[in-house]
């Protein structure tokens, strides 16, 4: 028995020092509330209240509903990333480890998704070592196209076996975990004596409020340097003789 | 532009002067006025109010029972709540008809101003990254619980 806090958070990719993250909207609800019903109306807050959208959203597998990307693609124009759960693996065609083939076995680099017609463009590269030998070579555009609905969870706005998508799952996604541990054990949420859903929310919302005023002070007076940098010095000169 | 080599640790009285210039009180004054009634005169105004609710978190996870005790002996906490001297404390009624004064909703208006406040300074790239997640919080049912009295049990005199 208990709460769950959703929270969807902005990186703000602008700043070097260090990782900053800011809480953009939160919500309260039961623990059975499954997370994929928050996803959407995160999207729809955003837009309405504070005028602003993420161009990409990261989340865990909680939020795989491809209906839901799909709307939040079309509709909102936002790209939804969630690894492959791996049952859904089994039955796809395609792997996020594999660049996309051509039918001939030319490996094929991603050029972009295009947000008119819905769909991904794909080119050989320059010097693509099959090509020359490839008896289609005079009839090949050497440009493809995938339709964004193929695999709404492969595909979606940014395929997974492309770097970003790499990236964004494999590094950016794990920066959650220490915010979520700041709240729960340094403002303590944890401990807080929640005994209705009502205080959940406030609660919630107050570390929230939290971490804005420190997000704030933080953008108002950056770190004079990095914060790490001392201990990079002292390892970096360790002595080995 | 000040430089300062990190925020002061949560908990820490340092943190509370760190932050106390970023509140919005002048928009949460606005929105919520003193309400006017006759009578008892209403002695805090919204900003007050909130900042002690804020203290719960920034003192590591107080319930609102405590950081109101703790107004009454702790002079850097009644600073960062603009509260003049120990005398003139907030009582927890006052506490809990500020939070059913603003609701939820309430409280997510502070957090959009405060939201907008961080997006219009953010340097942020052409291609901006959310995060979405979500974490327990246990629920806490001590008070749900049926306990014996702890009065005199009733016999016959």
């Amino acid at each position: 028995m208990g709460y769950k806090k959703h929270t969807l958070r902005l990186w703000i990719s602008g700043f070097e020092p260090f990782v900053l993250l800011a809480p953009l909207v939160t919500w309260a609800a039961p623990a059975s509330v499954p997370e994929s019903y928050l996803l959407k109306p995160s999207i729809k807050y955003c837009q309405q209240r504070l005028d602003f959208l993420p161009d990409i959203v990261v989340g865990d597998m909680g939020y795989i509903h491809q209906g839901t990307k799909r709307e939040l693609r079309v509709q909102y124009g936002v790209a939804m990333l969630t690894k492959l759960k791996a049952d859904m693996q089994a039955h796809c065609n395609y792997d996020p480890e594999e660049p996309l083939r051509c039918r001939q076995g030319q490996e094929l680099q991603w050029l972009g998704y295009d947000e008119l017609d819905y769909q991904h463009w794909f080119a050989t590269p320059p010097n693509a070592p099959l090509c020359c030998s490839c008896w289609e070579q005079r009839a090949c555009p050497r440009q493809f196209t995938v339709p964004a609905d193929t695999h709404e969870t492969f595909f979606g706005m940014i395929p997974l076996n492309t770097a970003l998508a790499h990236r964004l799952i494999h590094s950016v996604r794990s920066w959650i975990e220490p915010a979520q541990s700041f709240e729960k054990n340094q403002l303590g949420l944890k401990t807080m004596f929640l005994n209705s859903l009502r205080l959940c929310w406030i609660t919630s919302l107050l570390a929230d409020s939290v971490a804005l005023l420190r997000a704030l002070a933080i953008l108002e007076h950056p770190p004079a340097q990095a914060m790490l940098q001392e201990l990079f010095s002292t390892q970096s000169q360790l002595p080995l003789e | 532009m000040r430089m300062i080599k990190m925020l002061p640790a949560v908990g820490s009285f340092a943190l509370l002067d760190a932050l106390t210039g970023f509140v919005p009180d002048d928009f949460i004054n606005s929105r919520w006025p003193v309400p006017y009634r006759p009578g008892r005169r209403f002695h805090f105004s919204a900003a007050q109010l909130w900042r002690v609710h804020l203290l719960a978190a920034l003192t590591g996870g107080q319930s609102f029972n405590a950081v109101q005790r703790s107004l009454g002996e702790q002079r850097p906490l009644r600073r960062f709540a603009h509260l003049p001297n120990e005398r003139s404390v907030p009582d927890i009624r006052m506490l809990h008809e500020f939070r059913s004064r603003l609701g939820v909703g309430g409280f997510r208006w502070i957090n959009d101003h405060l939201t907008q406040q961080v997006l219009m300074v953010a340097p942020l790239r052409d291609k901006t990254v959310g995060l979405i997640d979500a974490t327990d919080l246990p629920a806490c049912s001590r008070d749900k619980k049926k306990t014996a009295s702890l009065g005199v049990p009733n016999a016959p005199r």
